[in-house]
């Protein structure tokens, strides 16, 4: 870059003070303040001025407000309170039915019998 | 929130898998035959079937099955055994080794002696030859 560029984006660093920069040039501006050739103390003020005012923005930046985000993280930790209590419940299941009717008998037994019986006249 | 879906998914994930037998011939035995006045249907799963190194257990007793339950239960477990690894076949009892699911051993037991027609499905870590030797060492210790 010449040293004729250099004065022009000086003469615009400038302009950018008098407010007479159009938001095309200040874009411009920004870009060319990133490069190699703009490390120079010529450009320290504009530089510090256009990077506070961009960290202002960046804190100051207003948060978009979820209405129903609250609700929906209720409803997902509900959810997932219910999906761990009923895999709780699926995991332990003991249940007899005799002629299609649930019976209160102790499953464990009736298992071991039929399994002992299943093996009764079978080799090991 | 994405994350919150992935939780709620790994969480289903484990019902989507449940119960292989679903998808067998045999499942059809379970559905139509336990409500029979004769019939006696034990389902299990959880930490009671922890000793036997078991994850599942279902069975189906028949008490003086008539012909047509024989058949048709006979008929459900020829089905199945043709996609069974390794067979056992006798007078009285079968066992087929189905193809293991989810790291787990599915097996299908059916015993007819005549009174009584016992037809069980297993899944465990528990191989066959494991759980005959614990339970006829259980029988020997009567």
């Amino acid at each position: 870059m010449t040293q004729h560029d250099l004065s022009y984006w000086e003469e615009m660093a400038h302009r950018y003070f008098l407010a007479e920069t159009t938001d095309e040039e200040e874009q411009r501006l920004r870009k060319f303040l990133c490069t190699k050739e703009a490390q120079n103390a010529r450009f320290d003020e504009i530089r510090a001025t256009l990077s506070y005012l961009h960290v202002s923005r960046v804190q100051h930046k207003p948060s978009v407000k979820h209405p129903f985000r609250t609700l929906a993280i209720a409803a997902c930790l509900s959810a997932i309170a219910f999906l761990g209590w009923y895999q709780y419940q699926q995991q332990n299941i003991s249940s007899v039915r005799i002629a299609g009717q649930d019976v209160e008998t102790d499953a464990s037994l009736l298992m071991e019998r039929q399994l002992t019986e299943m093996f009764s006249s079978t080799n090991p | 929130m994405k994350k919150i879906l992935t939780i709620i998914l790994v969480m289903l994930s484990p019902h989507l898998g449940l119960w292989a037998q679903k998808g067998l011939s045999i499942q059809t035995a379970f559905d139509e035959l336990a409500v029979k006045k004769n019939a006696t249907e034990v389902v299990m799963s959880g930490k009671r079937l922890k000793n036997f190194h078991l994850t599942y257990f279902h069975s189906l007793e028949i008490k003086n099955p008539s012909a047509a339950e024989h058949q048709r239960i006979a008929s459900l477990v020829q089905a199945d055994a043709a996609q069974a690894i390794t067979a056992e076949e006798t007078a009285e009892h079968r066992f087929y080794e189905l193809p293991q699911h989810k790291g787990l051993h599915a097996y299908i037991l059916y015993r007819n002696n005549g009174p009584t027609l016992t037809l069980i499905y297993i899944e465990g870590k528990a191989t066959l030859k494991q759980i005959k030797q614990f339970f006829q060492k259980k029988q020997s210790e009567k």
